[in-house]
């Protein structure tokens, strides 16, 4: 059961590319039912982004429909020669999750950091790479030095800002904007990710 | 192109950029091809990172999607207009070379989308222009004139037309025009007629064929039969 289920996860990034894109563009005419298979492809990696970036399952929930209706809404404005359907969601929800934990309020803002800095950040990043269900991605995070593969991480799954990522690292501003950028170029590199 | 800018992709990629910032850089990245496209790389790379942690929603996630779609309209079409098909490179150019250097053209990054009429209102079918814009193949360019003001040429090598839109080109005295024209591939420059410069005016150009540019001069009231001129603007092939 949990093998048939990571295996169908897995196959995600290569199986559901052409076809996401097919889906978004018969949404942008109006065609529900390519939606609602648009939602089975994506779904999972809309909700599970949410999920590990918020935290709060129901949250992640609000973000996921708030995301597939941006989808409905904003679908005649795809363009495939920009970008495939799959990264232009994703790009969506990360923004949307992102900008859901930073417009907390400034006490919850607060309670968060006191327990992200209670909580040693390698449990993030531990608890980030158990759930990392893509093979070619949790190998590929391995070529990247550790400094790399904790900045982008923490940004991506912790939602933090640079600054952030740089006290929690407790290494210099410019050092962390470097690591981010080199960590994915190299992650791009490795995973020969195009679209 | 400022290094330290630059550094900022990949912490705009994975939104991690104070407000501020991210505004600075979204700033620079409008001027910024190189860095567009780097963004664009490293936004498909964070993605990966994305899909790596799927997890299936609960099902009445899915219910009130669809419902909440069945009950929101959809943002109207914009009237895109086809990417641009594989140009055909340079060739001999004998009236054009001389003014290579007033070519400017504005064509943006591969997969140019043009927003022509952004209320959305179908273009009708019948309309010449319309059957230029919306032909599959239609490719758009704007070109920059030497001396100020730009051309945006809707062109289709199916339809064999083009439309040229002119936008705040300098004014000419009473006894000048400007003349768009069609140069083939050996450089000759045909009339392709005087442009009405007014805002909104499409002009229509026939006989558009394979390989032509379209280039527009400056010329005496009534216009010329061959240019008085080295081009003021020229775009791509069609």
């Amino acid at each position: 059961m949990v093998g048939e289920h990571s295996r169908r996860l897995r196959s995600v990034p290569g199986a559901a590319q052409p076809d996401a894109d097919q889906l978004l563009l018969a949404t942008a005419r109006g065609d529900e039912a390519a939606l609602g298979a648009l939602y089975d492809v994506m779904a999972p990696a809309v909700y599970g982004l949410a999920r590990r970036v918020v935290r709060d399952p129901a949250r992640a929930e609000e973000i996921t429909q708030d995301v597939f209706l941006s989808v409905w809404r904003f679908a005649t404005r795809f363009d495939p020669g920009k970008g495939s359907a799959r990264t232009w969601i994703l790009t969506l929800t990360h923004r949307r999750a992102v900008d859901v934990v930073r417009s907390d309020d400034a006490a919850t803002r607060r309670e968060q950091r006191a327990a992200a800095y209670d909580t040693p950040f390698d449990t993030v990043l531990e608890e980030a790479s158990a759930r990392l269900q893509g093979e070619q991605v949790r190998e590929c995070l391995e070529t990247l030095t550790e400094l790399q593969r904790e900045s982008v991480l923490l940004a991506y799954y912790g939602g933090y800002t640079y600054p952030e990522v740089s006290a929690l690292l407790d290494v210099k501003l410019p050092t962390v904007k470097t690591r981010m950028r080199d960590g994915l170029i190299r992650l791009r590199d490795c995973l020969g990710a195009w679209r | 192109m400022n290094a330290d800018v630059h550094a900022l992709a990949g912490a705009f990629a994975l939104d991690a950029l104070p407000p501020d910032e991210a505004a600075a850089f979204r700033e620079h990245l409008a001027q910024c091809s190189a860095c567009q496209d780097e963004v664009a790389e490293l936004h498909v790379t964070a993605a990966h990172l994305g899909v790596a942690v799927a997890e299936r929603p609960p099902p009445r996630v899915r219910e009130a999607v669809l419902r909440a779609a069945s009950q929101t309209r959809q943002l109207p079409p914009t009237t895109r207009v086809a990417a641009a098909t594989e140009r055909h490179r340079p060739r001999r150019r004998v009236w054009l070379a001389a003014a290579a250097a007033a070519v400017v053209v504005a064509a943006g990054s591969a997969g140019l989308t043009a927003t022509l009429d952004d209320d959305g209102s179908a273009p009708v079918a019948q309309d010449p222009v319309a059957r230029v814009v919306t032909a599959p193949d239609a490719d758009v360019e704007v070109a920059r004139l030497r001396g100020g003001g730009r051309l945006t040429v809707v062109a289709s090598e199916q339809v064999g037309q083009a439309v040229v839109l002119s936008k705040r080109l300098p004014p000419v005295g009473t006894d000048e025009v400007y003349q768009l024209w069609l140069v083939d591939p050996d450089g000759e420059a045909r009339s392709a007629d005087v442009l009405i410069d007014a805002p909104g005016a499409a002009n229509l150009v026939r006989s558009v064929r394979p390989g032509d540019q379209v280039a527009i001069t400056r010329e005496p009231a009534g216009g010329s039969e061959q240019p008085s001129m080295a081009p003021l603007a020229v775009t791509d092939p069609v």
